[in-house]
């Protein structure tokens, strides 16, 4: 009657045969989803970047020429009592731009405000609003809203140049050899390097605000005139050389600071990609430059019309 | 034959994985402002030609700990104290340099860096006269 009989269940070494292949498989795939998430979020913050990239072409296209780096320069000791500096005036370039990232509210307000003339960029009422497209996901510590009433931070930067503004020669950052810089306004023809061989913005990582007596101004997009929302190619992204932005300066792993000194101050590029920083050339092309880029090369990518041969790999 | 296909094979392995780029060195030693011990401050040790990576480390006590890609570097030493004019949105004075140019922007020391552990390698500066 049983002649053909057949087993019912599985042994205990086919079950555990079945768990060790079901261990391999999840080894093998739980590093890879952290690293899928990275990748994703490296990927939104590449769009961003294009997009500011291409607000900046439309602004060109509307006025002829890019949006100031800082619109009354740089702090510097004589700040106070300039004639003719408007020093509620402390928004920078990506307040220029606003219309063209779909953002004209903020924009009307902010010119209402400036208008008025009666309070400072950072303490308008618009200014602890996120601004998604300024804010890349790479970065643990973004969106910040500063608790401190200095408002919404940025995670991108524009390029200065290849030094920073000296105390005794241009303390105000008018004379910059990069594309945004104290009251500039660059054409494209202007850029005679070639569009696609000078860099125009880059990414920043937002520093911690638990420090003694202040806050960290990397990335302040309304309060922008005591540097760190634009960046030099004076040392490679990443670099452990620390951002010398003035006066308050919260250390973040990958984000050092240095002396932050009021003059010849400067930010670097730094985000929490592997291996380098996310960058948008002066033809809103989007590339990756990494950490390890010739000192040279990087260098001479931030000025605008230096005429040095640089080759691009 | 096939013992000199395996030998081929472990020449090829054996470039592949020593092909190894320069290992940085460990740079240690003091930093003295006026004969004293520079509390706090930043060391940046740059090549002299600029073709390789920068490093930097921070001072501390006058002491530091940098590694550094081995070769002839220029050195920039800088650090900050109050300025003497407090700003209004920033809540307190703003800091200023409190050691000059030539040991930073356009500085004058030098160090050569051999692969290792480099030790002792010690600097000088002075602090700038404060403005009235």
């Amino acid at each position: 009657m049983f002649s053909s009989r057949r087993r019912v269940g599985f042994t205990l070494i086919e079950l555990l045969v079945v768990i060790a292949i079901i261990a391999i498989l999840i080894g093998l795939l739980l590093p890879a989803v952290q690293k899928v998430r990275e990748a994703a979020a490296r990927m939104s913050c590449t769009n961003k970047l294009k997009q500011i990239g291409l607000a900046l072409h439309n602004y060109h296209d509307t006025n002829s020429m890019l949006p100031p780096g800082q619109p009354q320069g740089y702090y510097y000791s004589g700040w106070y009592g300039t004639p003719g500096l408007q020093d509620y005036n402390r928004a920078n370039w990506a307040g220029y731009i606003l219309p063209h990232v779909e953002q004209t509210a903020v924009h009307s307000q902010l010119q209402a405000l400036l208008q008025a003339n009666t309070n400072y960029t950072c303490f308008g009422t618009f200014s602890p609003n996120v601004l998604s497209t300024f804010s890349c996901p790479s970065d643990p510590a973004a969106p910040k809203v500063a608790s401190s009433g200095q408002g919404f931070h940025t995670s991108y930067i524009t390029c200065h140049g290849s030094g920073y503004a000296t105390p005794t020669a241009d303390p105000r950052g008018l004379n910059l050899d990069g594309i945004f810089f104290g009251q500039s306004k660059v054409r494209l023809t202007d850029i005679t390097d070639g569009t696609s061989n000078t860099v125009m913005v880059s990414e920043l990582l937002q520093g911690s605000d638990s420090i003694a007596g202040g806050h960290d101004i990397r990335g302040r997009m309304w309060n922008t005139i005591h540097s760190g929302t634009t960046f030099t190619t004076l040392y490679p992204p990443n670099s452990t050389v620390g951002d010398n932005v003035m006066g308050y300066c919260g250390a973040v792993p990958g984000a050092p600071c240095g002396s932050q000194s009021v003059i010849s101050s400067f930010a670097l590029a730094r985000s929490k990609h592997t291996g380098g920083v996310n960058v948008a050339r002066a033809d809103a092309s989007v590339g990756f430059i990494s950490n390890n880029i010739a000192p040279n090369t990087w260098l001479w990518m931030g000025t605008r019309s230096g005429g040095e041969v640089i080759s691009l790999n | 034959m096939k013992s000199i296909c395996f030998a081929c094979l472990l020449i090829l392995l054996g470039s592949l994985g020593c092909n190894s780029a320069e290992a940085p060195a460990e740079v240690s030693g003091t930093v003295m402002m006026d004969g004293v011990l520079l509390a706090e401050g930043e060391i940046i040790f740059e090549a002299s030609d600029n073709s390789k990576t920068p490093a930097a480390g921070t001072i501390k006590d006058g002491k530091y700990l940098v590694k550094v890609l081995p070769g002839s570097k220029k050195v920039k030493v800088s650090s900050s104290r109050p300025a003497s004019k407090p700003d209004p949105v920033m809540g307190s004075a703003a800091r200023e340099h409190r050691i000059g140019p030539e040991f930073n922007e356009k500085t004058t020391l030098t160090a050569d860096i051999k692969s290792g552990k480099n030790e002792g390698i010690d600097f000088q500066v002075k602090e700038l006269a404060k403005k009235k």
